[in-house]
């Protein structure tokens, strides 16, 4: 990651589109410039090296405001894919936050709550996005809160035009997934683990799979 | 051939019938600690080094005999044999694993592995339960947790050996009370986070 900020030492021109990739693998977290100084994140991971999520960083390497950011996006809760997510939407104030529709329910967030008091460590990406739902509930009160948008498939995420010198850009990003059967799915295993959490001993997470979203911009 | 314990090698010197040069060899036994002696066995002549040509440790050359009958000689060995205990282990790696999907048919099992040793990006295996023990066979089921550790074993005779290890996650179980703080959370959140909001298909502003 340090070869990548180091090569990028002044941020894009306003009418450039830059698309930029961060993690020890491939795409854990992805940084988008617009145009005309506005940014999209999707997904986070943490720069090793500072600590801090990788995105958060090269805004900083850019002198780019967390402020310019109009859009988060967190796609599933692989550890991979989540860490440093909170602390992006805490610095990212007036962000829109979107994820899938199958987290808004009861049992997911019931069994984010218990794993967060669990004593053992268990994969902590349930936990990570609960803190981000705090995050952007703590902002109930100010001018800058914008309700948390559910993604299913073939949906509009983000819509909104984009000025760059005196034209008007088109910026569209849509939810590719999670079909109505994926959600189906979610949620019975959701379930099925919130009563295997209450009613065994055994500590066990959601299947992964019906959690993920894409998108498409 | 007889075993006897005993903690002095010399004290059966007397008692056997060996070679002259075996004899000579023994009277140069000097006592050693209980715990460098756990077994020794009478060899061969021709097994052993001559003292004039082998200045090796005495007890090296024993051990590292041959076995074989030697009619009325003893074996001997001490009368403490310690198993060798774990003195330290040296973890190189460590996974978090989370069991995806379970074919019995196959007896293995995919599973999302988390690295956190060295923070590489999640991966996905296929491991056999052969490579679990038949203990935590019954928790191999979808969401089930499991760590897995690798590393370096070395016990108190300085034996070392590689270790990898999948131990699934048992024995827990959330109290009534984290329970019911949970639920009351979900309430809780479920109303804030959807108020003012809806799904997006019933939406026709995005963006804000």
């Amino acid at each position: 990651m340090k070869e990548a900020l180091s090569s990028r030492s002044h941020p894009p021109a306003a009418d450039e589109l830059e698309i930029s990739i961060f993690g020890p693998g491939f795409g854990e977290s992805v940084v988008i410039h617009i145009g005309a100084g506005r940014w999209i994140l999707i997904d986070s991971c943490i720069d090793t090296n500072t600590g801090i999520p990788a995105a958060l960083d090269y805004l900083n390497a850019l002198s780019a405001s967390p402020e310019a950011v109009e859009l988060i996006v967190a796609t599933h809760w692989h550890d991979d894919h989540v860490r440093g997510l909170a602390t992006m939407v805490n610095a990212c104030s007036t962000a829109q936050f979107a994820c899938s529709a199958g987290l808004n329910s009861h049992e997911f967030l019931a069994l984010a709550s218990l794993y967060a008091e669990c004593p053992t460590s268990i994969p902590a990406g349930p936990t990570e996005l609960k803190r981000a739902f705090e995050q952007v509930i703590a902002r109930r009160k100010t001018p800058s809160y914008r309700p948390i948008k559910w993604a299913r498939s073939d949906t509009l995420i983000w819509d909104q035009q984009v000025p760059i010198a005196d034209r008007k850009l088109q910026v569209r990003l849509h939810a590719l997934s999670p079909s109505d059967e994926m959600l189906t799915r979610a949620m019975e295993e959701m379930a099925q683990a919130h009563a295997a959490a209450t009613q065994s001993d055994q500590v066990t997470l959601p299947s992964q799979v019906a959690r993920i979203i894409s998108v498409s911009l | 051939m007889e075993h006897r314990d005993t903690a002095r090698a010399a004290d059966l010197v007397t008692r056997s019938a060996l070679p002259g040069t075996l004899v000579a060899r023994l009277k140069q036994l000097r006592d050693l600690p209980e715990a460098r002696l756990p077994s020794i066995y009478m060899t061969p002549e021709d097994s052993i080094s001559r003292e004039e040509d082998n200045q090796s440790d005495f007890t090296s050359s024993i051990v590292a005999g041959r076995m074989r009958n030697l009619g009325d000689s003893l074996s001997f060995r001490s009368s403490t044999n310690p198993t060798p205990r774990v003195t330290a282990f040296i973890l190189e790696q460590q996974f978090e694993g989370v069991v995806i999907a379970v074919d019995h048919s196959s007896r293995s099992f995919i599973a999302r592995l988390i690295d956190r040793t060295n923070h590489c990006p999640d991966e996905e295996a296929e491991i056999e339960f052969d490579e679990i023990s038949p203990d935590d066979h019954p928790l191999i089921v979808p969401g089930a947790l499991f760590t897995w550790d690798i590393g370096r074993e070395q016990d108190s005779s300085r034996q070392i050996r590689r270790i990898s290890e999948i131990r699934f996650r048992r024995i827990f179980r959330f109290s009534q009370a984290a329970t019911e703080r949970a639920d009351n959370y979900a309430v809780d959140m479920l109303e804030l986070l959807n108020e003012g909001s809806s799904f997006l298909q019933e939406s026709s502003a995005c963006g804000g």
